[in-house]
């Protein structure tokens, strides 16, 4: 997937002005936000499951080594094949050679974010491979040529109006442009895919060491049909999705669908454990699994091994204001939102996606309701030290911070100019509120600023009477 | 075969080497210590279900996503209902079903095929492995005698619960998993079928303005008939 985190304040601004993407937004967060807090409101265990899925989740990636070589062995015990990727390319290689081998003309495919991260698409079409997309969501953007804008409802932008278009152009039909009428319309078409298709390929939400099988929850079937009418099945996973047993993925499928669509399940939750038995009326021939590092293991080094425990339920973008009010085609990579304000600069680079992490508001509520309970606000802070070490930050804000920290280091030089700061606001103010600031229409088109009452604190402190 | 080809088993090893050395390095340890011994199931919160009646339980849950449901005395019974909700509800009659069902009552005018579904399969009969109370799904175990195709290419879906196999939490099922692949004891996880699936109603979608819509890929329609004669 191509990298377009350079131009966020420009997609961000475009963002901002399509009244369409706007509605699309206002619906879908308060859908994800109303529906998750009910799911939840249900469980008083939510608590005691968080924790427990941190605790977890820690202990498993301090021994990830381990946990995957278990898995390893487990898959060949049940007839599949392990295949460990250092990076995107090796990914991209093994998957089409495995094409290749299989004598493919047609790939289904189930959703699944790392075969974004490995641009596995462009790959394959440039194979001269036919890729279909399934999730019915990445189906409308793949027909768009977009990129999805959400991880669990990738075409959450689009308008039924503009999906009926995109049908009517792709498919040469004439779909009634109702949610009904589209939805037939898809299924109508991706069923002959699903037939004709001759490789499979899903993602894992979470591998299994004990059992070998991969895990994929989906509300669609798509990811079932893709994997059991294809002569060949290929799972795309990052190396941090393996669990010991099938009572950690009861854990973490508790926690998921409650917290990516506020159901207490996803309608279904398939778990693979390699190729179709002797006998076995269906299902594939072939079973293979793609291990992707990609990165991976280095964040383990570091500050950032605790975004190792994300389970990419989407939450933290639900409940992003910022994410809420660009989407997700501004963060310009395949991880919106403060997920992806963490994961694309370690991804990218911090240089490349240097405004990411800069456009949080650090108001936390992507922590509060992760289900890991990964400190996002701390790894964007921690994201943007890097940063700072690495002396990307802008010259100006540079100049500006030095300057601050100058006055900042001087009480007396600090008190003097604020008492003159709080004389001069006060006058500006209209029935205590400031309306507009000289070069700051920015901050006050949108909003007002209480006005102060033109002394400061300390002097309203020892006017009280109050000791230095 | 060629250093260049991608599938090569000596380059297969170095990446893993080196995936797995990277691993290693970043944990902060030399080489692999000695592999542990796989532990017990780990205990991990369970949701409260309190209710005495797991059938009721489990039929509240399903139904709130938009399956249906009957329950019956047996599996003759069910197979009478199953007509009749069919001629009632104006669909197909079934094309297909699981081997273990073949058995039963069914009307002479039903052919049912145990194979697997094909495109233009509009109906099928399953049978469930175990229904689980906490959230209200279904566990089949695929194999010879239930095509995982039946799950998922028709339009009408039709499933047969025993209500005796309906536990309270997944935890239950992965106990009650472990012994019926090794009844007398040796390496459950040498019997493992290919697929496991859980099934908790119809097929949906969310993905056009976020209006959830039944049918998308999987059943439109799916109807579950519990009988309890082993209850």
């Amino acid at each position: 997937m191509q990298i377009r985190t350079r131009e966020f304040i420009p997609r961000a601004t475009f963002a901002l002005h399509d009244p369409n993407l706007q509605r699309a937004l206002a619906k879908a967060a308060d859908g994800f936000i109303g529906k998750r807090a009910k799911a939840i409101a249900e469980v008083p265990e939510f608590e005691a499951l968080r924790e427990a899925a941190r605790v977890r989740k820690d202990e498993i990636l301090s021994e990830l080594d381990l946990w995957l070589e278990r898995y390893e062995a487990q898959v060949r015990a049940v007839g599949g094949q392990v295949h460990w990727a250092r990076d995107a390319e090796d990914a991209r290689a093994i998957i089409r050679a495995l094409c290749a081998r299989a004598g493919a003309k047609t790939v289904a495919k189930g959703k699944s974010m790392v075969s974004e991260e490995i641009g596995l698409n462009e790959a394959l079409a440039a194979d001269g491979l036919e890729v279909i997309e399934t999730d019915l969501g990445e189906y409308i953007v793949q027909l768009a040529k977009e990129p999805p804008s959400h991880i669990i409802a990738p075409a959450v932008h689009k308008t039924k109006e503009q999906v009926a278009e995109l049908f009517a152009e792709h498919h040469g039909t004439t779909p009634e442009p109702t949610v009904s009428g589209l939805v037939t319309e898809a299924r109508q078409q991706l069923r002959r895919a699903f037939f004709r298709a001759d490789v499979g390929i899903t993602g894992a939400n979470f591998l299994i060491a004990e059992t070998g099988a991969s895990v994929i929850v989906t509300n669609e079937g798509n990811g079932d049909l893709t994997q059991t009418l294809a002569r060949v099945h290929i799972v795309t996973a990052g190396i941090e999705k393996v669990v010991p047993a099938l009572e950690d993925a009861t854990l973490f499928l508790r926690l998921l669908a409650r917290s990516a669509t506020g159901q207490d399940s996803e309608t279904y939750t398939t778990y693979s454990m390699g190729p179709r038995r002797a006998g076995d009326p269906d299902g594939p021939q072939e079973y293979h699994v793609v291990l992707v590092d990609n990165g991976r293991s280095r964040m383990l080094g570091g500050p950032w091994r605790e975004m190792l425990r994300c389970i990419r339920c989407g939450a933290c973008m639900n409940h992003c204001p910022v994410y809420g009010a660009i989407g997700g085609h501004a963060y310009g990579w395949v991880y919106p939102g403060p997920m992806g304000s963490v994961l694309t600069p370690l991804f990218v680079g911090l240089d490349t996606a240097y405004d990411l992490p800069n456009a949080c508001t650090l108001n936390g509520r992507c922590g509060e309701v992760c289900p890991v309970k990964i400190p996002l606000p701390e790894l964007i802070r921690e994201v943007r030290h890097a940063q700072q070490r690495d002396g990307l930050h802008p010259p100006a804000e540079q100049r500006v911070k030095a300057l601050w920290r100058r006055v900042a280091e001087r009480p007396a030089l600090y008190h003097g100019l604020e008492r003159l700061a709080v004389r001069l606001l006060a006058t500006l103010g209209y029935k205590g509120r400031i309306r507009r600031l000289p070069g700051l229409s920015g901050w006050t088109d949108a909003r007002d600023l209480p006005a102060p009452t033109g002394r400061t604190f300390l002097e309203l402190w020892h006017a009280k009477g109050h000791d230095e | 075969m060629s250093e260049s080809d991608p599938l090569d088993p000596a380059l297969a090893a170095r990446r893993r080497d080196t995936v797995l050395g990277a691993i290693r390095r970043n944990l902060g340890r030399d080489a692999a210590p000695p592999a542990p011994e796989f532990p017990m199931p780990p205990a991990h919160p369970r949701l409260a279900v309190p209710e005495e009646d797991l059938v009721e339980r489990w039929r509240k849950r399903w139904e709130a996503r938009g399956g249906t449901s009957a329950l019956v005395p047996t599996k003759a019974a069910a197979v009478e209902h199953l007509v009749a909700w069919c001629r009632e509800h104006d669909l197909p009659a079934p094309t297909h079903a699981a081997r273990p069902l073949l058995e039963l009552p069914w009307p002479a005018d039903w052919h049912l095929d145990p194979g697997p579904a094909g495109i233009d399969t509009q109906s099928a009969v399953s049978l469930a492995f175990a229904g689980i109370a906490e959230v209200g799904t279904l566990a089949f175990l695929s194999g010879p005698e239930s095509p995982v195709t039946h799950l998922f290419v028709p339009d009408n879906h039709f499933i047969l619960l025993d209500a005796a196999t309906i536990v309270r939490h997944f935890e239950d099922l992965w106990q009650r998993l472990r012994h019926h692949l090794a009844p007398a004891g040796g390496d459950w996880r040498e019997r493992l079928p290919r697929t496991l699936n859980f099934v908790a109603g119809p097929s949906r979608t969310g993905d056009v303005e976020q209006t959830i819509q039944l049918g998308a890929h999987g059943p439109r329609r799916v109807h579950v008939v519990i009988f309890q004669e082993n209850r």
